[in-house]
């Protein structure tokens, strides 16, 4: 422990789409170990820094425009700076929005914190016909900065020595801002009772820093102030003085805040020299259709189909490929081994082969989704998908954001409710983790497929696009009943960075592919792996005791084990109503662990292997195209996954993980039976 | 007027924010503050905005600066509807 805290470290901090985790993989090599900060879902980054033999740890603070004590984010970086006392703090600062960027860079030296300016994004600034003066900025605020373009690695060997040096010679500019006289004045009076009253203080926070603070009313700062022996007497000298304040200035707050933010934009004024007219840019080309009024939404709707068929076709011979090689080849290898007991073989091939294919098979079309959408998303067209239906989703009370764990749901319903972190406001942030399970992820598409192309015929595709816009009608109608019940209030505000369009970059584009592709295999991959091999020990067992692996070609022999037990009994209760037939009763219990055993478990209960399937249950007549769509509609909507259960349970806490599943599930049932009743009515089958 | 209903490519005056401490906050911290002006570059009248943050007036009045224009099309901030209901602006 003592070893640990003698090693140099670093942290990153940075305001949002400033190239914050590519500087930290260029810094690190992208070796980071990933977890969450201490109580919160707010994502942890630590990785290290290898330069001229020395190692340094380096941390990543979330993205965050200020340190005020209103977000969790903000709270996070400005107590792990206080408690940690990291050596230098890197201030990634964008070129081309250098104002926000200065803003939070001003408030870091503020904190008395050791900060060197990482200037990224040089390359598109002087695209935009700008140069900045680094060498002024640098003598203008007193610390270190470093010009890069992080997406090719300019200047990253010269930010490492920097860094380095940086840790031997500490800079520290608390007074960086001048706020004017009346402010000062009041911040020297507070500054001087807390170096006679609290010493303690003072050494731990640049006491201008806490002065400031109180001045501005920073709910934290004057919460730990009262808890100290003479923190009464500071906090009333403080307000007293926030009272003289406020009569001269108005707010102290919002005048505070104006005073550094004029700082900020004397300084731009400074480094900012104009190189080149402004030409019509691209991005203002590319918005004129894409954020359009009138085209912008059958614009992104045509993007999300392509999206889909991006990810289906391009993955399809992989997916094939993965089929054959383990469902077949390794499947066939397995049963050909000699002198292996009967229920070893199976247990091999159709439990623990059998579990790896279904997890596999999904690989490649749900790493190619992810693909896609992390190139969209790269390109800076994801933000405007949210200003496009934000006008929709604001009746729905739920902000255009939550959009993105919806479409990242579409390929996974497991980062896709953790893509909800990104929601700044709690309750809209648990609303839209409790409503992404209802995006219709990729594995429920092959049930769709069979049982739609078996019994639907004709409008089958109808049927199947039918079904993923049910999927968001539903999520948004829930969203709404979770925002006026659990999750009451206004919203706070969906506010985000629009940044230019970007060509997209690779190495951005290979790290959020593979984070979103890696949870499908890891989270969903054990648990749908684990199932896959209890359906198979359920299947070969009954109260009878051992059937064994005959059990699972023979569907007379079937109905004993415990599998064909708990259907028959499901499908003459609870489901009596949707006349489905006990096999695809089971299937249902078993999807419920996740939906890519709907499919294999019928084919096991119909005693054919899957490509057959679809063919067998068009002659067994068992479901009719009415039953068949309620079933379909079943699917989408009951639990997603245990998966994604566990997701919800690790975001949000098992309550809500409870709450997901009741609610999905009577939603599945209301909505189906909606769907028989409704559509017997009308006389269909 | 809220700048929810504000045209788009118009040129408008921030007069007041109608919101809590924390939003009024973050917005000032984002270069919304009253007295700025803004350009309205898309919006769904009314609905969400993107907007440009052209220039800071009581900077500019006070110290006289000319006119300062952010660089180019990296500080566009998008607003949804809610927030963009509790910024008023006038037209300039």
């Amino acid at each position: 422990m003592a070893r640990e805290s003698r090693r140099v470290k670093i942290a990153l901090a940075g305001i949002p789409n400033v190239g914050k985790s590519l500087i930290f993989n260029r810094l690190t090599g992208g070796r980071a170990w990933v977890g969450n900060w201490p109580g919160v879902t707010v994502e942890k980054k630590v990785g290290t820094l290898r330069v001229n033999g020395a190692e340094i740890k380096v941390v990543d603070l979330p993205g965050i425009y200020s340190l005020t004590a209103y977000s969790v984010d903000e709270l996070i970086a400005r107590n792990f700076i206080v408690e940690e006392k990291p050596d230098v703090v890197v201030c990634i600062v964008s070129a081309i929005n250098l104002e926000r960027s200065l803003y939070l860079a001003l408030s870091l030296l503020e904190l008395g914190v050791n900060v060197i300016i990482d200037l990224n994004m040089v390359d598109l600034a002087e695209k935009e016909g700008y140069r900045i003066d680094y060498k002024k900025l640098e003598s203008l605020i007193g610390v270190p900065v470093v010009p890069t373009v992080a997406t090719t690695g300019q200047g990253i060997s010269r930010l490492k020595e920097a860094i380095v040096k940086a840790i031997h010679e500490k800079k520290v500019q608390v007074r960086i801002v001048d706020y004017g006289r009346i402010v000062e004045e009041a911040i020297s009076k507070i500054e001087e009772v807390i170096k006679d009253l609290a010493p303690e203080l003072a050494e731990k926070y640049p006491a201008r820093w806490i002065a400031l603070k109180l001045l501005e009313g920073d709910s934290d700062i004057v919460g730990k102030v009262s808890k100290l022996p003479a923190g009464k007497e500071i906090i009333d000298k403080a307000n007293q003085l926030r009272e003289i304040l406020g009569k001269k200035v108005g707010d102290p707050e919002s005048y505070i805040v104006k005073q550094r933010y004029e700082r900020v934009l004397e300084i731009v004024k400074a480094v900012v020299e104009k190189v080149a007219a402004l030409k019509v840019s691209m991005t203002d080309l590319l918005d004129s259709i894409l954020t359009h009024k009138i085209v912008g939404i059958p614009f992104a709707l045509s993007v999300i189909y392509l999206l889909f068929r991006f990810a289906f076709e391009v993955s399809a011979p992989l997916a094939d490929l993965v089929d054959v090689a383990i469902n077949s080849y390794l499947h066939d290898l397995v049963l050909g081994i000699h002198g292996l007991p009967d229920w070893l073989t199976s247990f091999l091939a159709d439990g623990i082969i059998a579990g790896v294919g279904a997890v596999l098979v999904f690989l490649p079309v749900i790493a190619f989704f992810f693909l896609g959408f992390a190139i969209l998303e790269d390109v800076g067209y994801m933000a405007r998908v949210a200003f496009l239906v934000d006008k929709v989703f604001h009746k729905f009370n739920l902000p255009g954001k939550a959009v993105i764990p919806l479409i990242i749901g579409f390929g996974c319903n497991v980062p896709g409710v953790m893509a909800a972190r990104a929601i700044e406001d709690e309750n809209e942030r648990k609303t839209t983790a409790l409503i992404a399970p209802l995006a219709s992820c990729n594995a429920r598409l092959p049930v769709y497929l069979v049982i739609g192309g078996a019994v639907l015929g004709a409008s089958a595709g109808f049927a199947v696009l039918s079904l993923y816009v049910l999927g968001i009608i539903l999520a948004l109608i829930v969203g709404l009943l979770l925002r006026k019940t659990l999750f009451k209030g206004v919203s706070s505000g969906f506010i985000m960075e629009l940044p230019p369009y970007m060509m997209p970059r690779l190495s951005n584009v290979a790290i959020k592919t593979w984070e979103r592709t890696k949870r499908f295999l890891f989270k969903a991959g054990t648990v749908i792996f684990l199932a896959t091999v209890m359906v198979w020990l359920l299947s070969v067992t009954g109260p009878g005791g051992y059937l064994g692996p005959e059990a699972l070609e023979d569907p007379q022999l079937i109905r004993e084990s415990w599998v064909g037990i708990l259907g028959q009994s499901l499908a003459s209760t609870v489901f009596s109503l949707m006349g489905w037939d006990w096999r695809a009763a089971v299937a249902l219990f078993f999807g419920f662990i996740a939906k890519e055993i709907v499919v294999s478990s019928m084919a096991i209960l119909y005693g054919v292997g899957e490509e057959k399937l679809m063919d067998v249950i068009a002659e067994s007549q068992a479901f009719t195209p009415l039953t068949a769509y309620a079933y379909m509609a079943f699917v989408l909507i009951y639990v997603p996954c245990l998966a994604t259960l566990a997701m919800v349970r690790n975001e949000l806490g098992l309550k809500y993980a409870f709450l997901a599943l009741i609610y999905e599930v009577l939603l599945a049932y209301i909505v189906s039976l909606s769907i028989i009743g409704v559509g017997s009515v009308l006389g269909f089958k | 007027m809220p700048l929810a209903y504000a045209q788009e490519g118009k040129l408008v005056r921030i007069v007041a924010i109608r919101a809590g401490k924390g939003l009024h906050r973050r917005l000032h911290e984002l270069g919304i503050i009253e007295g700025n002006l803004v350009r309205v570059i898309k919006t769904q009248g009314p609905g969400p905005v993107i907007i440009e943050i052209v220039n800071n007036s009581s900077y500019v009045s006070k110290r006289n600066f000319p006119p300062y224009r952010p660089i180019a099309t990296g500080g566009r901030l998008l607003l949804g509807f809610g927030v963009a209901m509790k910024i008023m602006v006038e037209e300039v």
